[in-house]
């Protein structure tokens, strides 16, 4: 699967080192959140000292009077400061929602935490009792014990929370079901950690943006429920200043003065809103903090065509690809190929060979028209058959796809809908492209299923793809590449999922299927041994750009750059025993930071002060050999003296 | 041997739960050894038990049978959970990124196994900082490395973290399971240039784990080759890579394609001289694990189990037929002769 290029790592990760609180209040969002809090609250705590008037004391000569420099928010219907009431009815509102959330926070996270990490028979104690709890109806439970709490709030608000934390105790159950299979939490138990510390250090975090989340929204949702029991009355009684008060006061006189609901309505309003976004802030930075630092992308000199001439695509190739480039979109392009070019003739098999990060998997993506959405063609050619097909819109490329270019992939399970039988799955495939139905369609998926040589085909037709080995399931892959007997079969690293025994077989099968059919193979892959037992030329990339190409006997014998070499120096099996590997140094730039000129420059032994200077052309060395080296004479000259 | 084992682990069996309630018996009376300082190297393909067996010696899974010896002492076959840390066995996993919490610094990370050790002998924490710094470099990561999160690194970086986690508290025993499988070409190099380096300084003893031969055979002193969950062939990495004596090993290494497309149609023959109809895989039970893939099985071979025999100076093969079998010299004899000598065998 494509890889995206890794953001490079940036030397001092400033973000890193921030306190969350910091952090919060440098997003604009944020900061405007925490102010409008720290101010309600602020203000509401201080409500004896800062309010003008007694929120009960009532001024019967400027009833309903509305905004005005005496009574900023004007007043009700009884004269009384609609802001004193306001700021008097906060205290009990955020107290509430206060207690709510910590009671939830108390009852859900040590028993969501310990119940999915633990598991066993506390787990399913725990998730009965959830369960029961969820299925009480909440009102009814509220109203029963605000009525024998003599209309208590507060236990009110704690009997919220414990009803509320079954939901977030199943939340955090899950997180910490997810983090106890993670490697990390093993090491952690191998080290010699108490559990205690396990799921204090390491499970935790992981569960912490749910938890975030879950609590905030949990907030704004205890602030309507007790604006709504405080507008039934159900709370303290008339005329203790509560917001639902002032909305229930505020309704009875809506058609005589509207003014009066809008003060607590927009406090109301505007405080749920502030939970909810404080929720998703901090669980936005707390999750930036470790998160791989945004590379800084720099504007970078894309390289010089190679050649003086624009290269021309061959026309008595199956494939031809000339100086395809690929970029991403966006305001400052990231170019991740760079003028990639190579040939495959009619019934040949390609290697392409490169690391991660090369660039393999996306020109194979590039050719057969399926580049992830944000990377787009920016220049170059790709000749099928003597057409282009480059510019193809997704309609036209499909008559081409599965017909007469078709692809298999690392992960053969994942090309297999695990909801349907094998049988119908390639049945499915010939009806598209043979356009033949029922028994027809059917007859042909056996046939194909014999082609690729699985034992018993009716037997492994009636099956399900999970009840089948990943060897079978790359075979089946294969039968469904086959279906529309493609002339080029692009083969994105077939074999590196499956045992060394299953991949020699699975390489069997396609160099037989090959010399059957004469189809052209495209082979991405990582692996020397693949490619010496099946190619017959080899493409190597290296950070976007072609490096070498060379007949595949070749290239183990002779390589004509110095990636490759090195590449094949750095496998263990090229390696005396008892000696060290002869690794190469460093590792492969980011397409962030391709230099100028030589790309494996800074990591080459036959590097010189010119290689660096700027774009490397591509030299054609003999019988259709090609390198991008300055110094390959010096190279191969060194070669055969050895 | 001539010195005692640092692990020693006799007749281990694990099962797991399988379907039907039956027990799926992943291991099955296992013997294996690792000297102070020795690389043992396991090697198998997937579903051979090789992974279960490390976690069976860290205990991460559920020993059925069979004892683990370490330094002597026998380890609680209890879950890691439940037993007495043992700092002197630590691990280095395949998978770089869920190895690490994402949530710690790397500094935290390296140093979390030394504060946890150091107060459990209630000592001082005072130079970790230091060790810590030490380790990070000794394993070739910058020095501002330790105040970064495990995200701002590229995959061979992480498992270097990774392993200056597993050496910063100097055990005698690191179990590296498929440590360098999910690397690339050029990275694994450094990785396991630095894993015999680090051998070499501190002598530590590996229980290395990979499915790619040409890896065991490089770091190993000894292999252990493993099918369905039994040991099939032991011996010295040299012995077992070079005259392989079990049907099974051989079949192995002619699979894996080598570096050089005229050698690898010659092996590409050999593998072809081994390739049987297949057959339906036989419960395991009392019969060889391998017979119904063996070109060499006999009657014989389905009805009793094999025994490891001694076959020369430290190694040993579970096979009916050792001794029987024509020599497996690849690349060297002709094709003819090979297919003449097994043909009345099959």
């Amino acid at each position: 699967m494509t890889t995206l290029p890794e953001p490079a790592p940036r030397p001092a990760a400033n973000a890193a080192n921030t306190g969350l609180v910091r952090s919060v209040l440098r997003s604009p969002r944020g900061a405007i959140v925490v102010a409008f809090l720290v101010v309600l609250i602020l203000a509401c705590a201080l409500a004896p000292l800062i309010a003008p008037y007694d929120p009960l004391a009532q001024h019967l000569s400027a009833v309903r009077s509305g905004p005005s420099g005496g009574y900023w928010l004007g007043t009700d219907s009884l004269g009384r400061d609609l802001l004193s009431r306001l700021l008097h009815g906060g205290r009990s509102s955020l107290l509430g929602v206060l207690e709510a959330v910590v009671t939830l926070l108390i009852v859900a996270l040590p028993t969501g935490l310990l119940a999915g990490y633990l598991g066993g028979t506390f787990d399913r104690i725990a998730m009965r009792v959830a369960e029961v709890v969820m299925s009480v109806p909440v009102v009814i439970i509220l109203l029963a014990v605000l009525s024998i709490f003599n209309h208590s709030m507060t236990s009110a608000m704690i009997a919220f929370g414990v009803l509320g934390s079954s939901g977030l105790m199943r939340v955090i159950r899950g997180a910490a079901l997810t983090a106890r299979e993670e490697l990390y939490v093993t090491a952690a138990e191998l080290m010699g950690l108490s559990r205690l510390q396990v799921v204090v250090r390491h499970v935790l975090p992981r569960c912490r943006g749910a938890i975030i989340i879950q609590a905030s929204l949990f907030a704004a949702v205890t602030l309507g429920v007790q604006t709504g029991l405080t507008f039934l009355s159900l709370g303290p009684p008339p005329p203790a200043a509560t917001w639902g008060g002032m909305v229930a006061d505020a309704a009875s006189v809506f058609n005589q003065d509207a003014w009066m609901l809008v003060p607590p309505g927009a406090t109301i309003a505007l405080t749920v809103l502030a939970f909810g976004l404080l929720g998703d802030v901090v669980r936005d930075v707390s999750a930036e903090k470790y998160a791989a630092a945004p590379a800084s992308r720099r504007k970078r000199r894309t390289g010089t065509p190679e050649t003086a001439g624009r290269p021309e695509p061959a026309t008595d190739m199956l494939l031809s690809v000339r100086d395809l480039s690929v970029a991403t979109d966006g305001e400052r392009p990231l170019t991740l190929l760079d003028a990639v070019g190579f040939d495959i003739a009619a019934g040949e098999t390609v290697g392409l060979v490169g690391e991660s990060g090369s660039g393999k998997t996306m020109t194979a993506r590039a050719v057969i028209g399926l580049l992830p959405g944000n990377c787009q063609i920016t220049s170059g050619r790709v000749v099928f058959d003597g057409s282009p097909v480059q510019d193809l819109d997704q309609r036209a490329f499909r008559k081409l796809r599965g017909r007469r270019i078709a692809m298999i992939s690392q992960e053969p399970m994942a090309a297999l809908d695990p909801s349907f039988r094998i049988g119908s799955l390639v049945a499915e495939v010939v009806r598209a492209v043979d356009g033949i139905k029922g028994k027809a369609a059917h007859a042909r998926a056996i046939e194909l299923l014999r082609m690729v040589e699985i034992p018993d085909p009716e037997a492994v037709a009636r099956r399900f793809p999970h009840q089948i080995s990943g060897g079978m399931a790359q075979r089946v892959a294969i039968a469904m590449a086959i279906a529309g007997r493609p002339e080029l079969l692009i083969a994105d690293e077939p074999t590196t999922a499956l045992d060394v025994t299953v991949q020699a077989e699975i390489l069997d099968l396609l160099r037989s299927l090959q010399q059957q059919n004469n189809m052209a193979i495209l082979l991405v892959t990582h692996d020397w041994g693949v490619v010496a037992d099946v190619c017959t030329k080899v493409v190597v990339m290296y950070a976007g750009q072609v490096v070498e190409t060379a007949p595949a006997g070749a290239v183990f014998d002779r390589p004509a750059h110095p990636y490759t070499r090195a590449l094949l120096l750095s496998s263990p099996e090229n390696t005396h025993i008892g000696e060290r590997i002869q690794a190469i140094p460093g590792s492969v730039p980011t397409p962030q930071r391709w230099p100028a000129g030589c790309r494996f420059a800074s990591r080459c032994d036959l590097a010189q002060p010119g290689c660096t200077e700027g774009a490397i052309p591509v030299k054609d060395i003999s019988e259709g050999r090609l390198s991008r080296c300055l110094r390959v004479d010096t190279l191969l000259g060194g070669e055969a003296r050895r | 041997m001539k010195t005692d084992p640092l692990l020693q682990v006799e007749r281990l069996c694990v099962d797991y739960p399988g379907r039907r309630r039956q027990r799926f018996r992943a291991v099955d009376s296992v013997d294996l050894t690792v000297a102070p300082g020795e690389t043992l190297g396991v090697v198998g393909e997937s579903g051979s038990g090789k992974s279960t067996i490390a976690k069976a010696i860290l205990g991460i899974a559920p020993v059925t049978a069979g004892t683990v010896r370490f330094e002597g002492s026998e380890l609680d076959p209890r879950r890691v959970r439940r037993r007495k840390p043992i700092t002197d066995i630590q691990v280095v996993f395949q998978d770089p990124v869920s190895s690490l919490d994402p949530t710690k610094t790397v500094g935290y990370t390296v140093a979390e196994p030394l504060v946890a050790r150091l107060r459990r002998e209630r000592g001082g924490t005072g130079d970790v900082r230091r060790q810590v710094a030490e380790m990070l470099d000794r394993v070739g990561l910058p020095e501002n490395a330790a105040s970064r999160y495990p995200a701002q690194f590229s995959g061979g970086q992480r498992q270097r973290i990774a392993i200056a986690r597993a050496f910063i508290v100097r055990p005698r025993l690191v179990v590296c399971d498929e440590a360098v499988s999910a690397l690339d070409l050029s990275v694994q190099a450094q990785i396991l240039n630095l894993l015999t380096d680090v051998q070499r300084e501190l002598g530590v003893s590996y229980l290395f784990i990979s499915h790619d031969l040409s890896v065991i055979e490089h770091v190993s002193d000894r292999v252990l080759v493993l099918y369905r969950g039994r040991v099939m062939e032991t011996g010295s990495a040299a012995s077992v890579v070079q005259s392989p004596q079990h049907p099974y090993t051989r079949v192995l290494l002619a699979a894996a394609p080598v570096h050089d497309p005229l050698r690898q149609r010659q092996r590409r023959e050999l593998r072809a001289s081994y390739r049987i109809e297949p057959r339906g895989a036989a419960p395991l039970g009392d019969s060889c694990p391998f017979a119904h893939r063996c070109r060499f099985a006999v009657d014989r071979c389905f009805q009793e189990r094999p025994v490891l025999r001694p076959t020369g100076v430290d190694g040993a093969v579970a096979c009916h037929r050792y001794g029987e079998l024509p020599p497996d010299a690849e690349d060297d004899i002709p094709r003819e002769s090979r297919s003449t000598t097994t043909e009345g065998s099959k």
